[in-house]
This record gives structure tokens, C-alpha cells and sequence, in this order.
């Protein structure tokens, strides 16, 4: 659990767990450590190795870490790889798994190239990802920023005997220009596959924290960006793979596979985020109930003119196909013949509504701060 | 040395970025009918009036922008990786400058570097030097055309005046040394448009010319532009004489950066040094030969040099070159000499045919047919008649399944296009599994025992070598070799894999693209897609495709091709020209270093692509009329032909867009139907084109403008 032992919910988790090096070697210089986690998933492991060797930036080098699954499997798929890695791999066994960011702290434990980056094995990149987003973190000019995050494609695919058919790409819908603090707190914008993050910043945030199954790079990109801003590239130069659950749990996304699972981590993050903040400073439900109360407020009342503009645009498609019957049937009808007066007011209003209710939801909340400030 | 000598020493050194031509070379283009023309017209006129660029004087670059790529070439050499991006940069200042222009009609070069240096402010302290590397370049590419040469020179000899005239933004100054350089050594008048503000456009430069020479009914002007040269002046009272060998064909289908510059170069000698039979109109067979020595020299020639330094790098010891597609990099790689530098290499008779039947009779299980198999025994891209399917892997031969066809799907001579008849096809072979594997059984144990023949079942690192695109024949001949309980080293190198590739990388084993990759989207390699049908035409053997393989008693396993004559025609007419022009050009490439205008070290991944955007999304005129009648089949046993374009047809304004969604090469078809279409359809097929072909962006869509 997450507060097992009175353990602080974002403390940094310290592996006392032996893992194995097998197989390992140094080849080009390595700019960039890439993490790869998997386990049994020889259908996807390929295309992730692949995707880091079509990359045109090519001094990396590869962790991967095989969290508790068959050894065997990897090590025959390493065997069509070794030629083109060229000694830029490092294979770790973990004879059970221990977890998704034990993993990772596995592999970073390792690492020793300027930047690092997670690449999940059922993840994949566009060619041009290290070049492009190495090329940013190099700039002097972005010497503050702590790491780089891209936009990127939806792949949503299947698994059909030994290939992954892929049924459509889209744009990824909750891509941020800008990685907002406010906006990171409320949802993960960055997909793992999406990010590439500067090592040093792991003196002061050290790892994942392995005390969480799911949602561990969320929580790892809201302590880095403690200790600074993280630059993006809107161009979609990551591919994030769903499947969906019919894969079965050993190919199902972490997200599409593991909703319950995500949404009950999520509010146990959240609420330990919480309790961790009211230790520290009692006097925050001070603060904090007021606002909740005012949003709570908000909500209940945007929900209800929501119910609303259902109705009235229920209203209004009836009256529309009211006038089309009409209009078939050749009577002279039109549609402010067919609207009442009374509707007609209603429909302005509705209208009026729309248009405005940001504003002045805005102001509302200017007021409800001012009256915190007094 | 400062940065002004040092350019001084580059431009004076032949080719010191690598990709200038050898500069003594002349052009050799000569129309004779023209210059017999033009010298009956100068006896009844007073003054001859010369067009400049593409006219009096063209380039060795294939369009003019291209001078941009170039100078940023240089620049780079000098300034390092600032000067990346320069072409683009003065291509878009100049459309500012000349969007900014209101007072006069043209803009001058001084005001087009003013802008650039506005909006790329880290070149503003090399201001002076970008505009003279800029001017060195064009006299790096400049040459003088030998027909208006004489032409200039019979006038003379007459007595006529001379004026040039001419549209362009660098001085009179400049053009006066230009054309001095290049045996013009004396005029009348030169009129630049950017120091005069008219233009030849417009046609207000003919009043101006009125004022100072004379009547315009005394002038004989020549030119390549139909609008400015040919138009504009005959409605001003010129008499007008085109000249048309030279002319440059705008297009803007590669990223204008230096990685363009090979493929222009070698495209542009193909225009002004013609080998013999091939001139001013060539027909096909000289056309064919053009296209090898220049876009298949790039193409091919980057492919090998890739191929060779990977197979190096992955430790490859055997390389198969594929039927049907591998066979001109093969033959291009064994006239570059490099089986001598790099590993072994074969030719590998296989075919989709006997390989996916070969794995499908492997992973049907239970005397079952799968699925896999039913859809490659039952489907096709062109709705070929069910008899074609059913004969074509010898399913004919089965009277069960022939009667049930009959029977449920109807005559044999329809077209299987409706998905239902597709499906009831399948569940006939599916009824029939045990019949049509005995008919596939020898083809599976031939296959598998040529493969072995061949070495294919080596424990040493090999790879396949194809066109691509989607890897399913290394799939399925690891698929083969792992039934048998082998598990070879095989790698393959391919031109371009598609995204699909990428989830089957498990079956695979290890491959890669040299132009395209299969972590690129289709949409991203829209260039590449629309040359595949082209390529795999023009790279494609002498021979038919393979339909099995046989053996005498104790002989050596041999392909049995089948050599369809409409293939064979296509190969005789067309495709052995274009292959010609490859091997002969890259043997010289590779055994001197260089050509007249290639290097082998301007062979790169980079110029590759560069060629095949240009050839897939900005074609010639020419290139549309001869590429685009080529055949080509998509089903594997290759028995229903297509013309790649179907060009002689006027289209109702509601299919165009239709037409071009379908085309395996849109940019071509979409540029055929607007230059056919009537003038008063214009703005809407434009329309059409704009909105099907939007993926390509603005500037690929100019010539639509």
C-alpha cells in the first residue's frame, strides 16, 4: 500500500533487491540510457528493440530489464538483435518480477549517459526521437529545463498470433504545449514513451517509486518538475500502443487493461499527495475547504445547466424534424412559425449561456478567492 | 585566410562541395530545324531580343531554385551548421520580399538578402558573403546555350541590334559579366527587370523597349517562358520565336536542401548533354535510359553504398538479392565491384507465390487450411476473374472445387470482387483443405529443399535483399526454415518497410530500410508511396515470376518462371533502358570515383530521397507521359496488367478526386488531369487537387498555383 509503514507517500525508494547482469557490453558512447521493461511479451518485444535501433541519434544504450519473465524467450529474440545492438545492451534477469518502477530503478541503477528515457516494450519511437529531443536538452539555451516530452500518435492495434496488427493511429488527445504544473496534477500528459529526462536530476528525485504498480511515471514527472520546467516538441515523434482488454492480461496495456487499477491508484496518489501536505501544514483545510466547497458548488451547478441544455436541444431537434415533416408534407411551415414565444426566450437564454458561462465561472472564482484573501 | 578568400578558393575549386560538375563541360543540346528557323526570321527584322535564363544562358541544375541548395552547400563549408537551412530561408524571403514589393514590379537581390537576414538574424554578419556565394553559384552552373549562341551570332553577323531581356532580381551589373563570361559580348540594351520595375510578366517592359529601340513589330524575340516569352509579347506587337530546349520544369516535390543536388544535377544533364537519337523529345527507350542514369544511378547507387556499409557494420556474410525487385540492385552491385569489397551475394529465385503457399501448407494444422493461406488462395487487388484465382496456384486443377465455384459463386470468367463471393470462395477451399494441401505438399518440399540448396539454412549471419515493404517474405521463410526446426541468422535490407512491418518484427527476425522505415506513418513517406508501383516495374528481372521449381534426377533445384509476354514486352520496350542507364552509370561511378555529374560520395540515403520525392510527388511533364505507361501488376502471380496511369481519357469534374485517392501515384495523375482539363474546369479541378493532395503541403502544391 502506499502509506505502509507511515512511509511518506512520494519518499524515494531505495532497491534492496539483488538483480542480475547477463549479458552486457559497452559499445558506442552513451549519451542516452533507455530503459526497457518487460515480461512474456515476445510478440512486442521485438518491435520495441527495433525501435530504438532505427533511431538516427545513436549514441544510447539500451537496459533491459526482464522482470521475472522466461529468460529463454528474450535471450532468442536477443539473438536476431546482437549484430545490431553491437554491444549497446545491457540484459538484466530479475528472477521475479519486482514491479514496474523497481524495474526502472533497476535499469537506471546502471545507467551512466547524460540523459535517460523509458521505452516500454510495447511502446515505440519515431526515428527522429533522440535526435530531436537531445538536440533540444543540449541547447545552452535550455540548460534549464529538466527534460523534454514530444507529442505522439494513438496506436490502438491487436494481437493476432505472432504479429501486432495495428487498426488505427490518431492524435494524442490530452497533448499539452506547455507541461503545466496545474495540468500535470489533474491528469498525465506525458506518456513515458513521450519523454526524455536529464540523469542528474536523479541526485535529487532518485527513482520511481516502486510502491506503485501503476501510474509510477506520473508520480516520477510530478517530482521533476519540482525541480524544473520540462520543455516540449509538438510534433508526434512517439507512438503509444493501446490494446484492448480482449488482449488478455499478458499483452493488455498497463492503461486500457488496468482501468480499475489506474482510477484506484490514482485516488490513492491523490489523497496521499493530501495527507501528505496537511501533516506538514495543518492550516491548509483552512484554505482548501473553502475552495472545495465553492467548486463543489460550481459543479453542482454547471451539472444541472448541463441537464438543461440536454433537454432544450431535445426540444429543439424535436421542433426541427417538426418543421421537416411539415416541409415534406408541403405546408407552409417555417421554424420561427413553429417555435412559441416562450421557447424562443428559452433557446436565447440557453444560448446566452454557452457563450458565457466561462466568464463568468471565472469571476466566481476570482470572488471566492478575494473573500479567501480577506 | 579570412571568410572571403576561403570562399574565393572553394568556388575556384572544381566541385569543392562535392556536387558541382565538371565546369568545362558545355551544353550539347542542339535543335537544328530551330536555328534554321531563326535565321530565315533575322533577315525581315531589325532587332533580335533575347530571353537570358533557359534562352541566351541555363544551368546545370535541373530548376532554378535549386541554386539555393547549392550556394547552401558552400555556405555550409564555411560557416558550419548556421548556415543549415539557407535555401529554405531564401526561397521564403524572396516570396516575402516580392509580397512586400508594391511600388515596382520585381524586387531586387539586395532586398531578398535584406529579408533574409531579418528572419534568420544569426547570418546578418555574413550578409556580404551569402550574396557572393550566392552569385558564385550561379556561375558554377551557368553555361551558355550553343543554339541562341548562333542564333546571337548570325544576328550580329546581319547586323541586327541586340537587347536582353530579362525577369530577374540580380543586377544588370551582374548579368552584364554573366554574359560576357559566356561569349555575349556585346548588346544594345539589357534590360533587367529588377533595376527597371517592369517586367516581361506583365508585359509593361515592351513599352519601356518601344520608347528606347523602336517599333515592336521590328523585334524578334526569343525565349522559353509560353507566358512571358511567347504570350505577353505577341499581344505587344513582337514577333516571337520560341526556344524550348532548355527549358527548366519547376519542381518542388524534394526539401530544398543540398541533399537534392545530385539527382538535379544528373536529371539536368539528361536535358543539355543528350546522347545520341535522344534529343530535344526522346523517345522512350533514350527516356528510359535518362531516368537510370540519373533518378536510378541516385537511387540505386545510394542503396548499394547503404548496403554495403551495413552489412559491414551487422557482420553479414551472404547476401540474397530477391526475385523480382532485388535483381537491378544486384546488377548494380556486382558492376560497382562491391561483392569484392563486401560480403558474397546470390541471386534468389523466390516469389510470394511459393513462399506464402509454402508456409501456409507449414502452419496449416490438422489437415486444415488457415486462415492465412485461404486469404492469399482467394484474394486480389484487381478483381481478377475467379478462373485467373483459381488457376493461377493450380486450384483448377481440382474438379471438386472448379464444380463448387461453379456452382456457388458463379462463371468462371466474372470478376471475384464482391467480398461474399470472396468468402464463399474460402469456405469452398476450406471444405476442400485436404485436397489442396496434396497439391501444395510438393510445392512445399521443393521450396523448402531449393532454400536449402541455396544455403539458406546456414548457421552464419545472411540477409535477404528486396524492395521491401512489409517483410513478409523473410517471415515466411523463417517461418519455413523454423518448421523444419532451424532457426538461421537471417537479416534483410530493404528501400522502404512499411508501418505494418513493425508487427511482425517477431516473424522477421531483424531488417531495415534504407529510405523508408516502418516507425515512419504512410502519410510521412508519401513520396516513397507513390513511386512503389514504379519501382518495382523498373527494378524488376528479365524474367517472369516464380511458380515453383524442379529438379532432374540428382541436378540442382531451378526456378520454373513464368515469363508472361506482356511483361516481357514492357522489359524489351522500356525497362532495360532505364536498367542500362543504372549499371553503366553507376560501374563508371563506382570504378572512378565519378561521373560527369555524380560522385560516389554523393550517393547518400539523404539524395536517394530526395530523387524519389521529386519523382513521386513532383513529376515531369515527361516523366508523367512515359513513367505513367507503364504496367503494372499488384496480384502475385502478376497476370492482370494496369497501365499506372490512365491518361487518355477526359474526366467528368466529379471524378477527379476520386481518380487521384486511387492512383498509386497522385501527384502524377493529379498533374495529367489539370494540364488536360479545360481552361474554364481549371479552378475547379484545382479545387480537387488541392483538397486530395493537401497531405503534401503548400509548396509541393505550387505548380497547381
Amino acid at each position: 500500500m502506499l502509506d505502509q509503514g507511515e512511509k511518506a507517500p512520494l519518499m524515494l525508494y531505495e532497491s534492496s533487491r539483488e538483480h542480475r547482469v547477463e549479458v552486457g557490453g559497452k559499445g558506442a558512447a552513451e549519451i542516452v540510457s533507455i530503459i526497457t521493461r518487460t515480461k512474456d511479451r515476445p510478440v512486442l518485444l521485438p518491435r520495441a528493440l527495433a525501435s530504438v535501433l532505427s533511431q538516427e541519434f545513436t549514441d544510447w544504450h539500451l537496459y533491459l530489464v526482464n522482470d521475472g519473465g522466461d529468460r529463454a524467450v528474450v535471450e532468442a529474440i536477443l539473438a536476431d538483435y546482437e549484430a545490431a545492438f553491437s554491444g549497446r545492451i545491457t540484459v538484466i534477469h530479475n528472477a521475479d518480477g519486482l514491479g514496474m518502477e523497481a524495474a526502472s530503478n533497476a535499469g537506471l541503477s546502471l545507467a551512466r549517459g547524460d540523459y535517460f528515457t523509458i521505452h516500454d516494450d510495447d511502446d515505440s519511437w519515431h526515428p527522429e526521437f533522440l535526435a530531436r529531443t537531445v538536440e533540444l536538452l543540449r541547447s545552452p539555451a535550455n540548460a534549464g529545463y529538466v527534460g523534454v516530452c514530444t507529442n505522439c500518435h494513438i496506436v490502438n492495434e491487436r494481437i493476432v498470433g505472432d504479429r501486432v496488427i495495428e487498426d488505427s493511429l490518431s492524435t494524442w488527445g490530452y497533448f499539452q504545449r506547455h507541461i503545466d504544473m496545474r495540468n500535470l496534477l489533474v491528469r498525465n500528459s506525458m506518456p513515458p514513451i513521450t519523454v526524455l529526462f536529464r540523469r542528474s536530476l536523479l541526485k535529487d528525485v532518485a527513482g520511481f517509486n516502486p510502491s506503485l504498480p501503476v501510474l509510477g511515471d506520473w508520480e516520477f514527472s510530478l517530482r521533476a518538475l519540482t525541480l524544473g520546467d520540462i520543455a516540449v516538441i509538438d510534433e508526434p515523434l512517439a507512438y503509444y500502443h493501446h490494446r484492448q482488454p480482449a488482449a488478455g492480461a499478458q499483452y493488455g496495456n498497463s492503461v486500457s487493461h488496468g482501468v480499475d487499477r489506474h482510477q484506484k491508484f490514482d485516488v490513492l496518489l491523490r489523497n496521499s499527495a493530501i495527507r501528505h501536505a496537511l501533516r506538514a501544514d495543518p492550516s491548509l483545510v483552512g484554505i482548501l475547504q473553502p475552495i472545495l466547497h465553492a467548486v463543489d458548488e460550481l459543479s453542482g451547478r454547471v451539472s444541472e445547466l448541463q441537464q438543461q441544455n440536454g433537454r432544450l436541444m431535445e426540444a429543439l431537434s424535436e421542433r426541427q424534424s417538426q418543421v421537416g415533416d411539415s416541409r415534406r408534407r408541403g405546408e407552409a411551415g417555417s421554424y420561427r412559425r413553429v417555435l412559441s414565444y416562450d421557447e424562443m426566450r428559452d433557446l436565447a437564454k440557453e444560448v446566452w449561456w454557452e457563450r458565457n458561462r466561462r466568464t463568468l465561472l471565472y469571476k466566481l472564482m476570482r470572488v471566492v478567492k478575494a473573500w479567501l484573501r480577506k | 585566410m579570412g571568410l572571403a578568400d576561403c570562399a574565393t578558393e572553394v568556388a575556384d575549386s572544381e566541385g569543392a562541395c562535392g556536387l558541382a560538375p565538371t565546369p568545362s563541360r558545355r551544353v550539347t543540346v542542339t535543335d537544328l530545324g530551330w536555328v534554321e528557323r531563326v535565321e530565315s526570321a533575322l533577315v525581315d527584322i531589325d532587332v533580335l531580343s533575347l530571353d537570358i535564363f533557359d534562352t541566351a544562358l541555363t544551368r546545370t541544375l535541373e530548376s532554378p531554385v535549386d541554386v539555393f541548395a547549392l550556394t547552401e552547400a558552400r555556405l555550409v563549408q564555411l560557416l558550419g551548421d548556421e548556415a543549415r537551412g539557407y535555401a529554405k530561408s531564401r526561397e521564403d524571403a524572396e516570396r516575402a520580399a516580392r509580397a512586400a514589393e508594391v511600388r515596382v514590379e520585381d524586387v531586387r537581390f539586395d532586398a531578398i538578402i535584406d529579408r533574409l537576414v531579418t528572419h534568420k538574424p544569426e547570418l546578418a554578419r555574413h550578409r556580404k558573403l551569402i550574396g557572393e556565394e550566392e552569385i558564385r553559384a550561379e556561375e558554377l552552373v551557368l553555361r551558355a546555350t550553343p543554339d541562341v549562341l548562333a542564333a546571337y551570332r548570325r544576328a550580329r553577323e546581319l547586323g541586327c541590334r541586340i537587347i536582353f531581356v530579362s525577369d530577374m532580381y540580380h543586377s544588370t551589373e551582374t548579368l552584364a559579366k554573366w554574359l560576357r563570361k559566356h561569349g555575349y559580348d556585346h548588346w544594345d540594351e539589357l534590360l533587367v527587370s529588377g533595376d527597371i520595375g517592369l517586367t516581361k510578366a506583365r508585359g509593361t517592359i515592351w513599352s519601356h523597349i518601344q520608347d528606347r529601340i523602336g517599333p515592336l513589330d521590328r523585334i524578334l524575340h526569343i525565349g522559353d517562358d509560353s507566358w512571358s516569352d511567347e504570350e505577353r509579347p505577341r499581344q505587344a506587337g513582337v514577333n516571337v520565336l520560341p526556344y524550348v530546349a532548355v527549358r527548366s520544369e519547376r519542381r518542388f516535390g524534394a526539401k530544398l536542401t543540398p541533399a537534392l543536388l545530385a539527382h538535379s544535377f544528373a536529371s539536368r544533364a539528361e536535358v543539355i548533354h543528350p546522347r545520341p537519337g535522344g534529343e530535344t523529345k526522346p523517345a522512350a527507350r533514350h527516356f528510359f535510359y535518362g531516368l537510370g542514369a540519373s533518378f536510378g544511378s541516385v537511387v540505386v547507387g545510394g542503396f548499394i553504398r547503404w548496403l554495403e556499409q551495413r552489412a559491414k557494420a551487422l557482420d553479414v556474410k551472404h547476401l540474397y538479392f530477391c526475385s523480382r525487385d532485388g535483381w537491378l540492385s544486384h546488377a548494380a552491385w556486382l558492376a560497382a565491384g562491391l561483392d569484392r569489397s563486401g560480403p558474397s551475394s546470390s541471386y534468389l529465385h523466390i516469389s510470394r507465390q511459393t513462399l506464402n503457399l509454402s508456409a501456409g501448407y507449414a502452419e496449416s494444422r490438422n489437415g486444415r487450411l488457415s486462415e492465412e493461406l485461404l486469404s492469399f488462395l482467394s484474394g486480389s487487388w484487381s478483381a481478377a476473374p475467379l478462373a485467373t484465382i483459381l488457376g493461377r496456384c493450380g486450384l483448377d486443377g481440382i474438379d471438386s472445387i472448379v464444380a463448387s465455384a461453379k456452382d456457388e459463386i458463379g462463371p468462371l470468367e466474372a470478376p471475384l470482387s464482391r467480398a461474399e463471393d470472396v468468402e464463399k470462395l474460402k469456405l469452398i477451399l476450406f471444405r476442400e483443405s485436404r485436397a489442396v494441401l496434396d497439391l501444395l505438399g510438393p510445392v512445399h518440399e521443393a521450396t523448402l529443399a531449393y532454400l536449402r540448396q541455396e544455403g539458406l539454412s546456414e548457421d552464419e549471419h545472411r540477409a535477404l535483399v528486396d524492395a521491401g515493404w512489409h517483410g513478409s517474405l523473410q517471415a515466411s521463410i523463417r517461418q519455413l526454415m523454423q518448421s523444419q526446426g532451424l532457426r538461421p541468422r537471417l537479416s534483410g535490407f530493404y528501400y522502404g518497410l512499411w508501418p505494418a512491418a513493425r508487427g511482425r518484427r517477431l516473424a522477421t527476425g531483424w531488417m531495415e530500410g534504407f529510405v523508408g522505415s516502418d516507425y515512419r506513418t504512410l502519410s510521412e513517406q508519401s513520396g516513397l508511396h507513390g513511386v512503389v508501383d514504379i519501382l518495382e516495374e523498373l527494378f524488376a528481372a528479365p524474367h517472369g515470376t516464380v511458380v515453383g521449381y524442379e529438379s532432374g534426377k540428382g541436378a540442382a533445384w531451378s526456378a520454373v518462371l513464368s515469363n508472361r509476354s506482356e511483361e516481357m514486352r514492357q522489359h524489351d520496350q522500356a525497362v532495360v533502358y532505364f536498367q542500362q542507364g543504372v549499371i553503366e552509370t553507376l560501374r563508371e561511378v563506382f570504378a572512378n570515383g565519378r561521373s560527369d555529374c555524380l560522385r560516389v560520395e554523393n550517393l547518400t540515403r539523404d539524395a536517394a530521397m530526395a530523387a524519389i520525392e521529386q519523382l513521386g510527388m513532383a513529376p515531369t511533364s515527361l516523366e508523367i507521359q512515359h513513367v505513367g505507361n507503364l504496367q503494372h501488376a499488384a496480384d502475385f502471380d502478376h497476370s492482370c496488367f494496369r497501365p499506372l496511369l490512365h491518361l487518355d481519357e477526359r474526366l467528368a469534374l466529379p471524378e477527379v478526386a476520386d481518380r487521384i485517392s486511387h492512383s498509386p501515384w497522385p501527384a502524377a495523375i493529379a498533374k495529367a488531369i489539370y494540364q488536360r482539363s479545360n481552361p474554364e474546369d481549371r479552378p475547379k479541378v484545382r479545387e480537387a487537387v488541392l483538397s486530395r493532395l493537401a497531405y503534401l503541403g503548400e509548396r509541393r502544391l505550387r505548380s497547381f498555383h
